[in-house]
């Protein structure tokens, strides 16, 4: 069980588990030339603003994971004070929270939950952040909203 | 001369001849016969000439008897001295009867047991110096050490403490893994451990290996269960409550399996026809079945030795000795080779009365005991061996025998019956029948003891998985895990690598500074030892991967690239490395044994580095407490770069050798001088090199070195062009441009040239 072009086994093994065992409301494809590449995608969750959309992400292992961290990256627009508009995500244990201990899964699943639990107080975006905390019934609707256009019927 | 004043003369000269020979004593070597025979001949002398001697010379006689490994003889006339009517001994005579309890121990414990583990005819009951000697010398190694290897008491998978089940392991930075309740250590004091002795000081709480008791819980639940009970009846009896405890030590034994009643005691003594009564008639409750334990049906879980002699001691302070006893035996049966549960089983037998039975225990306890342990038990001990001497010594008429004449003549029937005497000198005590018989016992006793084998009393459900062992890191099953002080476990490459970004717990976080600058890491033994055990094949196979990995990290095929500097051929190149990428290389090419790597000078194309390189061989390495380190390096061989890689992070390369190409034959006189023309300019160039400047160039490349002899012939050319080379004041361009010569003499031009450019400059100055 020699690894694929000189992937490390831990790659491989986080990818059949992935596969064999996928995380309900996301998924995590690698790339047909790539391995360190995955197409991601997150259902928006329940009770979120971003219920009902389907969001694109691009995950990337760089040489050394995992001693750093995967780089994320929403290639779907959503508004939320975490996520710029480049899709870049403010995530701690995306910067330096990051631990080698965490795997693909792990960094899906608070992404997931940034979605359930946006933190104005952290903010990537600083408008988006600013509407949030001075009004948060209009920075839902603008969350919905986007997520309607951009994030359904693709 | 008169006869007191013989009499005085034979002992002071025993006494000098003793002081003599142990001032010539070398270290190391053991207790001999030097000085000891002398002794034993005078003493003889002085019974010939018809004086009857003082007690203290008989005291002395039987030293020497002990110190000459002639325990048998020893004993008889050790039980001569302390016969009835006799003075109670006073401590010189106590003293000799401690270094005849430790002869008889050193002797047991080096007891062979042959070939054949039935044939029950023992060689020779004594042990000469020779016998001794027969052992490697320096690695003597008693019971007990034999012991230790596997563990206190013979199981692997308890507590290196107790021996029991984990009750809340923890698991010191020496490998080894105790209950927390079983690491006692004072404030500032420390603990040493039981097993290594390594002195640990704890600056934190001492936390429970979380992989660990996660096993132990789906290992031995139940044995844990009883554990607990079997501590809550401990603290009762601490708190004096004896009959509570019984009571929780028999719900301890009751849920540790089936009630153990197939209980083979480890002491059967054949009847003795000089005992009155039967005393040491085998209780008949007892199974005869030697195997029964080990035939034991799966599901079983085989008893804790430990409650048996917890029980054992509260039967004793109870006065309940007879039930005392048979629980000390089921302790010895389940552990063997536990010097405490024989030290129950004498304290029990005494308490019977069957002194003899249980001086056997005791010493039998001495054997499996390490060294400091020993000493106060040694006292108690010694006492035992005075009131069996007691016992069988001769009546108060008894009287020392004259010898008769030379040696070999001898008209005594009696010689004949003891084949140990043969050869030595002559008896001059009866034989004590009983107390040689009991001496065969000890030594009976102690082969079938180092025969004995400790069976695993923890079973192992065979419900165990692979991944019960994964890494949270490299998601594989460990290798060489190592148990951080937050209780987390990680292989031991695995952690360093995760280390070397961050010097915190990958799970938890927790500060690791201090654990890495202390770089003692030990393998957590109990984890290592239930892989090997319990999923051998999945062991090998991991253990394959890592000698396979290893060898592909490092090889010449795929050979790692430092990106830093220029480094020459015979060149010292001390490095600091402190980026992580480069210590994990570090660390790969000396675990390896490989100790090299290759340097290239970083170039700004997409190539990223240079196509020619130099290989640099490891000479040391010294670490800072924050894992960053010093190399010392020296230039090998250069190397031509084929294809460019990456490894983990750094860069790798498969490379070819790069070397000068051989000057003609007709060419050679003219290099020969070119050569010396160049090293003239070179030594004239150093002198003129400003004196601070000189030194700091010898502080740092050593001296130029000496030329060689057919130097033309070598690889890289002479060393001093390439020591010159690099401490003139060049860009790395221009050391790069000498590096890719092929040629001796092209390299001595251009060297020529740079010389004479760098000349002209000092001139000018």
């Amino acid at each position: 069980m020699s690894g694929v072009g000189g992937l490390p086994r831990r790659i491989i093994k986080e990818t059949q588990r992935l596969m064999a065992e996928p995380v309900p409301g996301i998924s995590a494809v690698p790339d047909e030339n790539n391995a360190r590449y995955f197409h991601v995608v997150v259902a928006g969750p329940e009770g979120s603003p971003f219920e009902g959309g389907v969001f694109k992400l691009e995950l990337f292992l760089p040489e050394e994971y995992p001693m750093s961290a995967p780089k994320v990256r929403f290639l779907t627009k959503i508004y939320h004070p975490n996520v710029d508009k480049l899709g870049r995500i403010c995530l701690d244990i995306l910067k330096d929270k990051w631990s080698p201990a965490l795997q693909i899964r792990t960094v899906l699943l608070s992404i997931q939950a940034l979605l359930s639990a946006p933190n104005p107080d952290d903010p990537l975006q600083n408008d988006v952040a600013e509407l949030w905390k001075v009004n948060e019934a209009e920075a839902l609707r603008n969350a919905r909203e986007w997520t309607r256009l951009y994030a359904m019927g693709n | 001369m008169s006869t007191a004043a013989y009499s005085t003369n034979v002992s002071d000269r025993a006494r000098l001849i003793l002081q003599i020979h142990r001032r010539k004593k070398k270290p190391g070597q053991t207790m001999g016969d030097d000085g000891n025979e002398p002794v034993i001949r005078l003493f003889e002398e002085t019974l010939r000439t018809g004086k009857e001697p003082s007690t203290e010379d008989i005291w002395r006689y039987a030293g020497a008897l002990t110190r000459v490994g002639r325990i048998p003889e020893a004993l008889d006339v050790f039980a001569y001295c302390v016969r009835p009517r006799s003075n109670s001994p006073n401590l010189t005579q106590s003293t000799w009867l401690s270094e005849l309890l430790e002869k008889m121990v050193s002797c047991l414990n080096h007891i062979e047991i042959g070939p054949r583990p039935n044939a029950n005819k023992e060689s020779s009951p004594t042990l000469t110096s020779e016998q001794e000697s027969t052992e490697p010398s320096g690695k003597k190694r008693t019971l007990y050490q034999r012991e230790r290897e596997k563990g206190p008491t013979g199981c692997c998978f308890g507590c290196c403490g107790c021996g029991g089940v984990f009750c809340y392991p923890v698991t010191l930075s020496c490998g080894h893994t105790f209950c927390k309740r079983c690491v006692r250590y004072k404030e500032g004091l420390g603990y040493s451990c039981s097993m290594c002795g390594q002195k640990h000081t704890f600056s934190s709480q001492l936390v429970v290996s979380v992989i660990i008791a996660e096993l132990v819980e789906k290992l031995w639940s139940n044995e844990m269960e009883a554990a607990k009970l079997r501590t809550e009846g401990n603290a009762l009896f601490e708190e004096g409550n004896c009959e509570e405890a019984l009571r929780k030590y028999d719900e301890s034994v009751t849920l540790g399996g089936a009630p153990w009643n197939g209980c083979q005691p480890f002491l059967t003594l054949s009847p003795d026809p000089m005992t009155k009564g039967g005393t040491l008639k085998q209780g008949t409750a007892y199974s005869q079945n030697p195997h029964e334990f080990e035939s034991m049906s799966e599901d079983e879980t085989p008893d804790d030795a430990l409650v048996y002699s917890n029980r054992s001691l509260a039967y004793q302070r109870l006065g309940r000795a007879e039930e005392a006893l048979r629980d000390a035996e089921s302790a010895v049966t389940l552990r063997p080779k536990w010097a405490k549960a024989h030290y129950r089983r004498g304290a029990g037998q005494r308490s019977l009365g069957r002194v003899e039975e249980a001086f056997i225990s005791f010493l039998l306890c001495l054997c499996l005991t390490s060294e400091p342990q020993a000493s106060p038990i040694i006292s108690e001990v010694t006492k035992v061996l005075l009131s069996v001497l007691k016992l069988c010594s001769p009546g108060a008429g008894c009287k020392l025998k004259r010898p008769q004449g030379p040696r070999d003549e001898d008209s005594d029937p009696s010689r004949q019956e003891d084949p140990s005497d043969a050869g030595g000198s002559q008896q001059l005590v009866k034989p004590n029948t009983r107390l040689r018989h009991l001496w065969e016992r000890c030594l009976s006793e102690a082969k079938k003891l180092k025969r004995s084998e400790t069976v695993e009393f923890l079973r192992v459900k065979n419900d165990v998985k692979r991944g019960d062992f994964d890494c949270p890191l490299c998601l594989r099953m460990y290798w060489q895990p190592i148990t951080t002080p937050c209780g987390h476990t990680f292989c031991k490459s695995c952690l360093e690598r995760s280390l070397d970004h961050n010097p915190e717990c990958p799970l938890c976080k927790g500060p690791l500074d201090l654990f890495l600058a202390k770089r003692d890491w030990k393998v957590t033994q109990f984890l290592e030892y239930a892989m090997q055990t319990l999923l051998p094949e999945e062991f090998e196979e991991r253990m394959k991967i890592h000698e396979e990995e290893l060898r592909n990290a490092t090889g010449f095929q795929d050979m790692p690239i430092f990106v830093c500097t220029v480094a020459f051929p015979s060149v010292q190149c001390p490095l600091h490395v402190f980026e992580p990428r480069y210590r994990l290389m570090m660390r790969r090419a000396m675990e390896s044994g490989t100790r090299h790597f290759g340097m290239c000078s970083p170039t700004s194309d997409a190539q990223g580095f240079s196509g020619v390189g130099t290989l640099l061989e490891i000479r040391d390495i010294q670490y800072f407490p924050d894992g960053r380190s010093v190399v010392d390096t020296i230039g090998a061989k250069r190397f031509r770069v084929l294809t460019r890689g990456t490894r983990d992070g750094y860069n790798t390369a498969t490379v070819e050798p790069f070397m000068d190409m051989p000057p003609s034959e007709d060419m050679l006189t003219e290099l020969k001088k070119k050569h010396d023309e160049v090293r003239e300019e070179a030594e004239r160039w150093m002198e003129g090199v400003a004196r601070s400047t000189r030194d700091n160039i010898h502080l740092h490349f050593g001296s130029m070195p000496p030329v060689e002899p057919e130097y033309w012939t070598l690889p890289n050319g002479p060393a001093w062009v390439w020591w010159v080379i690099a401490i003139l004041p060049l860009d790395n361009n221009a050391q790069l441009a000498f590096l890719h010569m092929s040629g001796m003499e092209k390299r001595l031009n251009a060297l020529l040239r740079i010389l004479g450019y760098l000349g002209d400059r000092n001139g000018n100055i």
